[in-house]
């Protein structure tokens, strides 16, 4: 009875040992855990052989910890027994080797051994008891958890030090960003304020988010005074801004739009106008960019062109004609002739004993009608030695061409050329100077006129004709049968001062061209498949 | 007014058809105008069929040099007498007018002066 106690005593204090020592072991690392287990079963239980597996279930991560001599062959025998084993435990005869005639005590950790195992051996003869068997069993299972609570830890130690690096990476990523937004921001500001071009952002409540001292010098606000109010001159951008935006696809902005800016003081100057829109994190509008040049000296220098090309213009129409002086007279004469003669005629009609007045009546009606033919002769004279503004408005190139005609007949009468005309019936109204067109059409007259000078075997032709081109523009061709254009010039002819002619300045084709192109039409010549050439223009159509 | 006898049978020649016009009112107190042609094309073969005592021709006409004309007309109708008017004054065009076998030269300008004068002197050689 004595026995019993003091063996109860014992396991009661072995068990003791099994339950608080494990504590120890939380937190210690796999390999230590599996020793310290086997060291216990060994030194606390008095086992001849321990042998300790723990396996984490997740991963199948294993320690192996073997304790004692004897038993050397348990690894080969778990490689065996193990598939056969399922989760009881098992109690093996005979071990063999240096343990012949002792027993062993195989403890599965969880289902199918997937939390490892204990092996045990003793040479006892009583080995294993009940209370071996539950000592060894508890010693096992505090192992298991323990390692498991090991496992655990090492996990989250794990995922902590990944959590770490992780935010450490990403705490240089933020610092790397960061510098390189400020490099960003501190090259954007340089490129802002080295900028001779102005640039606004305007909030999409048209007030002033930023602006560069460019901005500044051109509008004669500083920033302090601007940014977060209203300034008139935004609404000039945004007047030409709204429109567009509407039918801008894709966040695309635009360029090149000229526009009159008002400064602080009320002045105002010529500004090339160039937004892009600006996009919040949602990429909903927020805004625009408005980039702003003064172009006042630009278009100063347009204009002092502008009014350079338009006195030449006038010069080369006087000087035309000059040319056409003789031609002019005759226009002017021959209606003149027939008022005196009409007068003359009439006169003596009325000296007769009977006068015939129905023929008075005729000759002084041709006299009212050749005054009248007279005054338009010099009022197209006029209009083209009149130093006016360029003025477009709806023109009829047909009557164009036969005022030109009118005032150049004579002239082309005298190179003894005739002239063809094949002028469209409904030719629709060009948008056009008069004066401009006419003096084209009087160069190109005289061009092909003077082209066929030196024609003595084949008819001096002109042939002018008028039809709608395209489906938004008319055209005028003026074909003659002259000399032709000689292929070595054909690139120059409508340079200044080019010419073949002994006299010529070379400034009407120029001069023509020029008008043409002001006017958005086009002027070239083309050689004629027999002979001559073919000078030809269009005009956009008034619409 | 003084109206002579025999009054010459006139052609003119002007491509401009007022100018004729009025020149028929001229000279029809005086003369019998049995022609007018516009047509320089037409010119030579309307004189012969006309046979005019006198053609009053303009100097120039479209594609037509008017000296040519004048030596052409001497040689289709050669009794003819020929005066040529002129829009152009000068001393060049008047000799060459001459030479080419007008009969006289009138300036249009002048023309309401001396035209019937220069077809009666004409007519009178």
């Amino acid at each position: 009875m004595s026995d019993e106690i003091h063996r109860l005593r014992a396991a009661l204090r072995d068990l003791v040992a099994l339950v608080t020592i494990p504590a120890g072991w939380v937190g210690t690392e796999p390999p230590r855990i599996a020793a310290g287990l086997a060291d216990l079963l060994i030194g606390a239980l008095g086992l001849d052989f321990a042998f300790v597996r723990l396996r984490d279930p997740n991963d199948g991560a294993s320690v192996d910890v073997t304790r004692g001599n004897g038993w050397k062959a348990v690894p080969e025998w778990l490689e065996r027994e193990l598939p056969a084993l399922g989760s009881q435990k098992q109690i093996v005869e005979d071990l063999g080797d240096d343990m012949h005639g002792c027993r062993g005590l195989i403890i599965p950790i969880g289902v199918d051994a997937d939390g490892g195992l204990v092996a045990a051996a003793c040479d006892r003869t009583d080995f294993p008891t009940e209370i071996d068997q539950m000592l060894l069993s508890v010693a096992a299972n505090q192992a298991a958890t323990a390692f498991q609570s090991a496992r655990l830890v090492h996990e989250r130690r794990r995922g902590e030090e990944k959590l770490r690096q992780a935010r450490d990476e990403l705490e240089m990523k933020v610092t790397e960003r960061t510098r390189e937004l400020r490099r960003t921001g501190a090259e954007l500001q340089t490129i802002l304020d080295a900028s001779l071009v102005g640039m606004v952002l305007i909030r999409q409540d048209h007030t002033v988010q930023r602006c560069n001292p460019a901005f500044e010098r051109l509008v004669g606000w500083t920033a302090d005074e601007i940014i977060g109010r209203r300034i008139p001159l935004l609404d000039d951008i945004e007047e030409r801004w709204t429109p567009f935006a509407s039918r801008v696809d894709g966040g695309r902005g635009f360029s090149g739009l000229e526009i009159r800016i008002t400064r602080k003081d009320g002045s105002e100057f010529d500004a090339a106008l160039a937004c892009a829109p600006l996009a919040d994190e949602q990429g909903r509008p927020a805004g625009l960019v408005a980039n702003i040049e003064d172009i006042s000296d630009r278009k100063r220098a347009e204009e002092q062109l502008r009014k350079a090309q338009a006195e030449l213009a006038h010069v080369m129409r006087v000087t035309s004609l000059g040319e056409l002086a003789a031609s002019i007279a005759h226009e002017i004469n021959q209606p003149l002739a027939a008022i005196e003669a009409n007068a003359a005629a009439s006169l003596n009609w009325l000296g007769a004993s009977s006068p015939d007045l129905d023929l008075v009546r005729d000759a002084l009606a041709d006299i009212v009608s050749d005054g009248h033919r007279a005054g338009r002769v010099i009022q197209r004279i006029r209009q083209i030695a009149t130093k006016s503004e360029p003025l477009k408005s709806q023109l009829d190139l047909n009557d164009v061409i036969d005022d030109v005609l009118a005032l150049v007949r004579s002239e082309v009468q005298k190179h003894r050329v005739s002239v063809r005309v094949a002028l469209a019936a409904a030719l629709p109204p060009a948008l056009g100077d008069r004066v401009q067109i006419q003096q084209v059409v009087i160069n190109l007259v005289m061009n092909g006129v003077e082209a066929m000078t030196a024609v003595n075997d084949r008819p001096r032709e002109l042939v002018i004709r008028s039809e709608a081109h395209d489906k938004d523009q008319v055209l005028v061709s003026v074909q003659d049968a002259g000399v032709g254009i000689d292929p070595r010039h054909a690139d120059q002819l409508f340079d200044a001062f080019f010419t073949t002619k002994p006299a010529g300045m070379g400034m009407g084709l120029s001069i023509s061209r020029s008008i043409i192109e002001g006017h958005g039409g086009r002027l070239w010549a083309t050689p004629n498949p027999t002979s001559g050439a073919t000078f030809q223009f269009t005009l956009p159509v008034m619409g | 007014m003084a109206v002579t006898s025999p009054r010459p049978r006139v052609l003119l020649v002007d491509d401009d058809a007022r100018i004729l016009s009025a020149f028929e009112r001229l000279v029809s107190p005086w003369c019998d105008v049995v022609g007018r042609v516009t047509d320089v094309g037409a010119l030579f073969d309307e004189a012969t069929r006309l046979q005019p005592d006198v053609i009053v021709v303009d100097f120039f006409m479209p594609a037509r040099d008017g000296l040519e004309t004048c030596r052409q007309l001497k040689v289709v109708i050669p009794q003819a007498r020929i005066v040529v008017v002129s829009g152009t004054d000068d001393a060049s065009t008047r000799n060459k007018a001459l030479r080419a076998g007008a009969s006289a030269f009138v300036s249009k300008m002048q023309a309401a002066d001396h035209l019937v004068p220069a077809i009666q002197e004409a007519t009178a050689t």
